[in-house]
């Protein structure tokens, strides 16, 4: 490679490593004055960008629209905080995390419904002709972005190090009921923090969007660079999250340059992977002082039956049974398939109930142990000749093992990194399954991969095959129950209520989250491989980030410690979208599309709200409201 | 002395610059009740928590029936037979009263999670061994009739009897107390010595009692070790270690 390549790779990364900084920034500000991990903070810059976009598209001067994208991005985070997170007050951090996962899916529901995915182009601040410096090729708008970026960096320090506020948020993220006594409102830093995240989020987006187009997509990809430029550098440093940005766009560039663009997520999730395994704290990071002692994150006034089954447990069994059976005989047509996939989304999710109900623990990357077994099922039958079920049973083994060794990794860590980690790794997965086209077919997928046959029936109609998800789906139920109706499930709840007691109980917990990791990773697979085998065909589109977004939903309408629920909620996550094409008739499937993420956004948020005040899942729990005072009452009283 | 159970040497913590803990060294018996007393700061707790794997010593030695267990996690320190119990009491709030005294025996053995879901035979025999120490200790203690019901809906003094039953149904060799008294009314402090002094008795196990209360703890204990500023300046019997001057001077100020 000459200079002036090497050069002109430099600083075009450096352009694209500066937006990733803008959102490490706001990731990094959050996370310090709130605890919280704002998923939304891609969709910020992406909205800042469309905001841009359309302004100027409708004849402002792109300078005042920018003005105009950034101050409306500020005033929606701030309101987000206010109107989504702070009513939340009960909620735990999982919780409030799941809520800023609605606000992400609300903002790209709305921009949808209302733009259209259609990129926008956005007109350059000044002079569009780039400029030759040593015959390297600068875009006027690079000297912007990189420009904005090192003012905000000096313009926050000074904030953080210099002015009392600063030394507010710090104070209020280091001890808040401490910050408390001496007069600081944690709620009011919490507004203040989103306010200046959707400011600089906003800032970014804006300022980069005349660099590449403005487009809804983009958001979520952001965010996820953005959060691996925080952790990069450290999220506890002042210029971590730049100097992590500036890292991770060089890793892209010189990527992009040396192997393929084509690997481009794979080479950016692998180091945040690497980040999180290694070296946690980030690259600039201070490790954080170990918790001196654990939150009580209690549920109000329920006890959860851990020790045996009871006969309640066996007659919700055999009645909802029935009802499933029954309900196969009833369903028909597009209903059909729907229940179908809602089986098979009911399975992910029931994992999901172990993981992040029971284990508190959020994983947003199931999709790739449901591409594992989707992969495992598609590519042994059709390429190697293999019967159906020991091609599942090898995705299950390798979804089991995946989950074990990177749980063994992750979970020697207190916090949130899992969700990170396992969003990296469905990263990993889906450009594995675009790119290694002789496995995986590619984009185009894999087809021709026979109907499921056990011992000799095939189970090839929709009817037929609804009966096999049910059984599946009802067994998984059933070891779900009987996992948290024993000495594990005890433990799992033990570890919810107090970690040092729990420990002092001789709990491994460590070894225990990972176990509950691997049991959803290896029901997920289970999943995947009935996917492929009911649609014929393996292919990376149903396994991506929006299945990540149905199965978080599903999980909270159907109540994060019901699996039971894991139905209720699949079904209604499923068929929103059947219903919302139905009743839009022929409108176009943009608007669906956006009014479904819409749905689900405003669903999630509203869901969390209601269960962090009252816990359980919204429907279930509201049913067995009605009956538990009287039984509280009788708890109490000796016999 | 016959070989003691548990023996700290020359232990030191460090946090910082400040000596919390400073070459101070002791020793626990077979079947021996100890109290580790002092005035505020003097290192108990500090000293508690490195027994319990909770904080790391700097320098020095624990040794637990004859094994080196110095810098152990909290859960190796309760597999190996530490159990322990909390000053401001942590029971679980999501499990029963009977579910939390299960927690204890979570030691007897261990089984995988595949033998948990399919209820295989090494499960029920963990189950009915929790159960069956769960409802011997809540009998014991007179809690069998709150056994269902939720552990932190139990008034204090009750709670603080059910930590202990949560300790013992794992059956440990040595059980550290941290200030049980604290939060109590005379009468059960009076209850609680007499049940602790009791089932230390019946059980065979030892027990290091961290407290601030002085009759209780002269009361109750075989053997005193007294800390100031870190360091140990008494370890005797607790007639004797009361007239000790240097405990004298310590307490007084004088």
């Amino acid at each position: 490679m000459e200079f002036v390549t090497v050069a002109q790779t430099i600083f075009s990364s450096l352009a694209n490593g500066a937006l990733y900084a803008f959102i490490g920034l706001g990731f990094a500000l959050v996370n310090r004055s709130t605890g919280i991990i704002n998923f939304a903070q891609g969709d910020l810059a992406m909205l800042g960008a469309i905001l841009t976009g359309v302004l100027a598209r409708a004849g402002v001067p792109v300078g005042v629209s920018a003005i105009i994208a950034v101050i409306a991005c500020a005033a929606i985070g701030g309101a987000f905080y206010q109107l989504g997170l702070r009513p939340a007050r009960r909620a735990t951090i999982a919780q409030s995390v799941l809520i800023t996962i609605g606000f992400s899916i609300l903002i790209r529901g709305t921009v949808t419904t209302i733009w259209s995915a259609e990129p926008i182009p956005v007109p350059p601040f000044t002079g569009g002709e780039p400029l030759n410096v040593l015959g390297v090729s600068v875009l006027p708008q690079e000297l912007w972005l990189i420009g904005t970026l090192a003012l905000v960096a000096v313009a926050t320090s000074a904030f953080f190090q210099r002015t009392v506020m600063g030394l507010a948020l710090r104070a209020g993220a280091s001890n808040p009921l401490g910050a408390a006594f001496v007069g600081i409102d944690a709620r009011r830093l919490g507004l203040y923090a989103f306010i200046a995240a959707g400011l600089l989020g906003g800032l970014g987006g804006a300022v980069w969007a005349p660099i590449s187009l403005a487009q809804v997509d983009i958001g979520l990809g952001l965010g996820l660079k953005g959060f691996t430029a925080a952790a990069l550098g450290g999220f506890s440093a002042t210029y971590g999250p730049i100097v992590g940005g500036l890292i991770l766009g060089l890793a892209e560039g010189f990527g992009n340059g040396f192997i393929s663009s084509a690997y481009q997520d794979a080479i950016t999730f692998s180091l945040l992977l690497l980040v999180l395994i290694l070296r946690p704290q980030g690259l600039l990071g201070t490790k954080p002082q170990a918790a001196a002692d654990d939150k009580h994150e209690e549920i109000l006034s329920r006890t959860v039956s851990a020790t045996h089954f009871t006969r309640a447990d066996l007659v919700r069994l055999v009645a909802g049974a029935v009802f499933l059976a029954a309900l196969g005989q009833v369903l028909d047509g597009v209903w059909l398939t729907t229940a179908i996939f809602a089986e098979i989304t009911a399975i992910v999710v029931m994992g999901l109930v172990l993981l992040t109900g029971y284990c508190g623990q959020l994983s947003l990357g199931q999709g790739a142990f449901m591409m594992i077994g989707a992969y495992s099922s598609g590519y042994l039958t059709v390429k190697q000749g293999w019967p159906a079920l020991p091609a599942m049973a090898l995705g299950i083994v390798l979804a089991t093992l995946t989950a074990l060794a990177l749980g063994r990794m992750i979970f020697r860590l207190r916090g949130y990194y899992l969700s990170m980690a396992s969003l990296g790794l469905l990263m990993i997965a889906l450009t594995f399954a675009r790119e290694l086209s002789s496995i995986t077919g590619g984009p185009n997928g894999l087809p021709g991969i026979p109907p499921l046959t056990i011992g000799g029936m095939s189970f090839f109609a929709d009817r037929q095959f609804y009966y096999v998800g049910l059984v599946v789906s009802l067994a998984v139920l059933v070891l779900g129950l009987s996992l948290t109706r024993s000495r594990f499930g005890r433990a799992l709840l033990a570890i919810r209520s107090s970690e040092s007691a729990a420990r002092s109980c001789a709990v491994d917990v460590a070894g225990l989250k990972t176990r509950s990791f691997a049991f959803s990773a290896a029901v997920a697979s289970a999943a995947g491989s009935l996917y492929v085998h009911y649609l014929g065909i393996a292919n990376p589109g149903p396994f991506g980030t929006d299945a990540t977004i149905a199965q978080l939903t599903a999980l909270t309408l159907g109540g994060l410690l019901s699996l039971w629920g894991a139905y209720v909620g699949s079904a209604i996550v499923v068929a929103l979208p059947v219903v919302i094409g139905w009743a839009g008739g022929s409108s176009a499937t943009q608007v669906v599309a956006g009014l479904q993420y819409l749905i689900f956004g405003l669903l999630l948020i509203c869901v969390v709200l209601v269960q962090s005040n009252e816990h359980g899942g919204l429907i279930l729990a509201r049913l067995k409201t009605l009956a538990r005072p009287r039984r509280a009452a009788a708890e109490l009283r000796p016999s | 002395m016959t070989a003691a159970l548990l023996e700290v040497a020359g232990l030191s913590v460090r946090f910082g610059g400040l000596r919390a803990v400073d070459d101070v060294s002791f020793a626990i018996g077979k079947n021996e009740i100890v109290g580790l007393i002092g005035p505020n700061g003097a290192g108990k707790t500090t000293i508690f928590n490195t027994l319990c794997g909770v904080i790391r010593a700097s320098a020095g030695r624990v040794t637990f029936a004859e094994r080196d267990v110095t810098g152990l996690a909290p859960e190796r320190m309760a597999e190996l037979g530490v159990a322990r119990t909390f000053q401001n009491v942590r029971l679980f709030g999501e499990l029963s009263l009977r579910e939390n005294v299960m927690m204890g025996a979570y030691r007897a053995g261990s089984c995988g999670l595949f033998a948990a879901m399919l209820r295989l035979g090494r499960h029920r025999r963990l189950e009915r061994e929790a159960a069956r120490r769960a409802d011997a200790w809540l009998g014991r203690l007179g809690l069998t009739a709150y056994a269902a019901t939720k552990a932190t809906a139990l008034p204090f003094g009750l709670q603080r009897v059910a930590e202990i039953a949560r300790a013992m149904a794992s059956e440990p060799q040595l059980v550290l107390l941290d200030e049980p008294a604290a939060g109590l009314n005379e009468v059960e402090k009076h209850e609680l010595a007499h049940i602790l002094r009791d089932i230390v008795r019946e059980t065979a196990c030892s027990a290091l009692l961290v407290e601030h209360n002085m009759p209780l703890v002269m009361g109750l204990v075989d053997r005193v070790v007294v800390l100031d500023f870190g360091r140990k300046i008494a370890d005797g019997l607790p007639d004797q270690v009361v007239r000790d001057p240097a405990v004298v001077e310590a307490y007084l100020g004088a």
